[in-house]
């Protein structure tokens, strides 16, 4: 358990981090979104103790991290997986926090095995990928066998594999009945592995809800239509109660019916579809309009649909189109 | 690539041991070991004060027919074969601002305040170790440089001083004993304050030259009041005092307290802002 009330980061003038209060339950994944120098980074500082709140407090089991009697054995944190000293080995690396943790050393062989380092663990992390030393970042919250873990975009640099081993990890450490605290700012990706999210924006705290109704709030029932009759279909999906939001490829995005429904509907009047697919990814909807105000860098003067919004949707969005994004 | 080594459906209420400080010791032993410049440093150390001893010692048995009958008289077979010393001593600089600096440097020093968050720990362990591997490896250089000096005065039959001699046995082990983990110290709070090896070195070079450098411009009575005080005097006087004569030199057990208050301050400080920044 996690517990932040009224926390609070300015650097000079600048608020990082805006009275954040929440709580980051035991046996869930809590995703913890937000664009690019929303305050994400530094709210995962200020929880470890690296950072000292200008305002509030952030307790792991009621306590500040810093008054742990044995801090990474309760707190595991992958907070910048690239801070190590490139001329040791994987294994020394862990070896050495191990020792100021006093940790068993066999414990080292075991998170080397665990994270699938154990046959580059003689290699100095100096010639590490970005996605072996992620790995090595895991490697090192999970040394401690904490009952909370941070990572902080833990899957940045990794290989499609890498990543679903990543969200089974998550997922196991929570079915453990651990506090799993993840940071991202890949809308698909969190979808895929958190149960609970908090967005921020700005330093703010502008969403805290569970990942059903999140996605819900970004109108989760589109679906992409692609047919040569659209203009045929489209009168009768109106009928049904749809939206219909055309695009220049000959498809549209449809929400409000149902894909088994539209399906239904143009074998009905024998109209031939080429794509009928469920948009499941409609996080990213929820997160644009919940931070329209607060994405920083916007240009001045443009709106919802100005180049910036444009750049942020492509940041959040990750691997997803961004142009089907920013149309609906 | 399993989980089977994580403990599932485990109670994580069971109460952790507290971390002793013992654990922080042990890994800021093992970064200095690990880091190749400790090594370096001691080598070039030795390398240093041996060799300038030794060459200082040839020149002086080269030249000694040249010398008037007071300088021969005047000469001080221990503070002669000590010429070297000083080149060895500075480089322990490096011990301790290389153990703090290389640690910004790469972003490890978020690990090492992660997993030892009580900062002043951090501090001691770093001077602590520091300190041990100064004090062994500085009397080792120094009796080597000592040596080396007899070898050199007695081949050239001049006078010869024995490390049995107290005043000897003082300057060449107790005074470096005591002395040599300044410097390291000094590093450390340096380099704790500049996260910067470059900036650290200058900061503690000019914290013991400048004072030795504008010295002897300014009236006695202010050497004897205010520059006697600074630390590298005050090493000065623990480390060759008993040997020359200076206004600056200050009695050993006074010189000893204020280097002693000097490494309150400066530990005391960087704790300070250690636990007032972030990191």
């Amino acid at each position: 358990m996690i517990t932040a009330r009224g926390l609070t980061k300015r650097y000079g003038d600048k608020l990082a981090v805006d009275e954040l209060s929440f709580e980051v339950k035991p046996g869930i994944v809590t995703g913890f979104l937000g664009p690019n120098g929303s305050g994400k980074s530094t709210t995962m500082r200020m929880m470890v103790g690296l950072d000292t709140p200008s305002a509030g407090t952030v307790t792991v089991h009621g306590r500040a991290y810093r008054d742990l009697p044995a801090p990474i054995q309760e707190v595991g944190a992958m907070l910048d997986a690239k801070a190590m000293e490139s001329r040791r080995t994987a294994r020394q690396h862990l070896r050495w926090i191990a020792q100021a943790a006093g940790i068993p050393r066999q414990r080292v062989e075991e998170v080397l095995d665990t994270v699938g380092l154990a046959d580059v663990a003689n290699r100095k992390v100096g010639g590490f990928s970005l996605g072996m030393a992620q790995r090595l970042g895991i490697a090192t919250a999970l040394l401690g066998d904490p009952p909370v873990l941070l990572f902080d975009e833990p899957v940045n640099g990794l290989d499609p594999e890498g990543i679903v081993w990543v969200r089974t990890l998550m997922r196991q450490l929570a079915a453990d009945g651990r506090t799993v605290f993840v940071s991202s700012h890949l809308m698909s990706e969190m979808q895929e592995t958190a149960d609970h999210v908090l967005v921020i924006g700005q330093g703010r705290l502008i969403a805290d809800a569970t990942m059903a109704s999140f996605t819900t709030r970004g109108g989760g029932d589109d679906v992409w239509v692609a047919s040569p009759d659209l203009d045929a279909l489209a009168p009768f999906l109106r009928t049904a109660g749809g939206a219909i939001a055309p695009d220049h490829n000959g498809g549209a995005l449809v929400t409000g019916v149902k894909a088994a429904h539209i399906g239904e509907i143009a074998a009905m009047h024998r109209i031939t579809l080429h794509e009928l697919t469920p948009r499941r990814a409609s996080l990213e909807t929820a997160f644009m309009e919940l931070t329209r105000d607060s994405v920083e860098y916007r240009a001045e003067g443009s709106g919802p649909d100005g180049p910036a919004t444009q750049e942020a949707a492509r940041i959040l969005a990750g691997q997803t189109k961004v142009k089907e994004i920013t149309n609906v | 690539m399993s989980s089977a080594t994580m403990t599932p459906s485990q109670t994580f209420d069971a109460p952790k041991p507290t971390l002793p400080f013992t654990a922080t010791l042990a890994s800021e032993w093992t970064k200095l070991v690990t880091i190749r410049s400790t090594w370096i440093t001691l080598s070039l150390s030795l390398f240093f004060s041996t060799g300038i001893t030794a060459l200082v010692s040839w020149a002086t048995g080269w030249s000694w027919s040249d010398l008037s009958a007071t300088d021969q008289a005047d000469f001080n077979p221990i503070l002669s074969s000590l010429a070297g010393s000083m080149f060895g001593a500075i480089l322990f600089v490096v011990l301790g601002v290389n153990l703090v600096a290389t640690e910004y440097a790469s972003g490890m020093i978020r690990q090492t305040m992660t997993v030892t968050p009580r900062r002043g720990r951090v501090l001691l362990a770093k001077v602590l170790v520091v300190s041990a591997v100064a004090m062994v490896a500085g009397v080792v250089v120094n009796v080597a440089t000592f040596l080396a000096g007899q070898a050199v005065f007695a081949a050239y039959d001049l006078p010869t001083a024995s490390l049995g001699d107290g005043d000897a046995f003082r300057s060449v082990v107790l005074g470096m004993a005591v002395t040599a983990p300044v410097l390291p110290i000094l590093g450390i709070a340096m380099a704790f304050l500049f996260r910067s090896a470059a900036i650290a070195i200058t900061a503690v070079l000019a914290i013991i030259f400048l004072p030795s450098f504008f010295g002897p411009l300014i009236p006695e009575r202010w050497q004897e009041d205010v520059l006697a005080f600074l630390p590298g005097n005050a090493s000065n006087s623990i480390a060759t005092g008993n040997l020359s004569d200076s206004a600056m030199y200050l009695d050993p057990w006074l010189a000893a307290v204020v280097l002693a208050v000097w490494m309150v301050v400066f530990i005391g400080g960087t704790h300070l802002m250690l636990n007032r920044r972030d990191v």
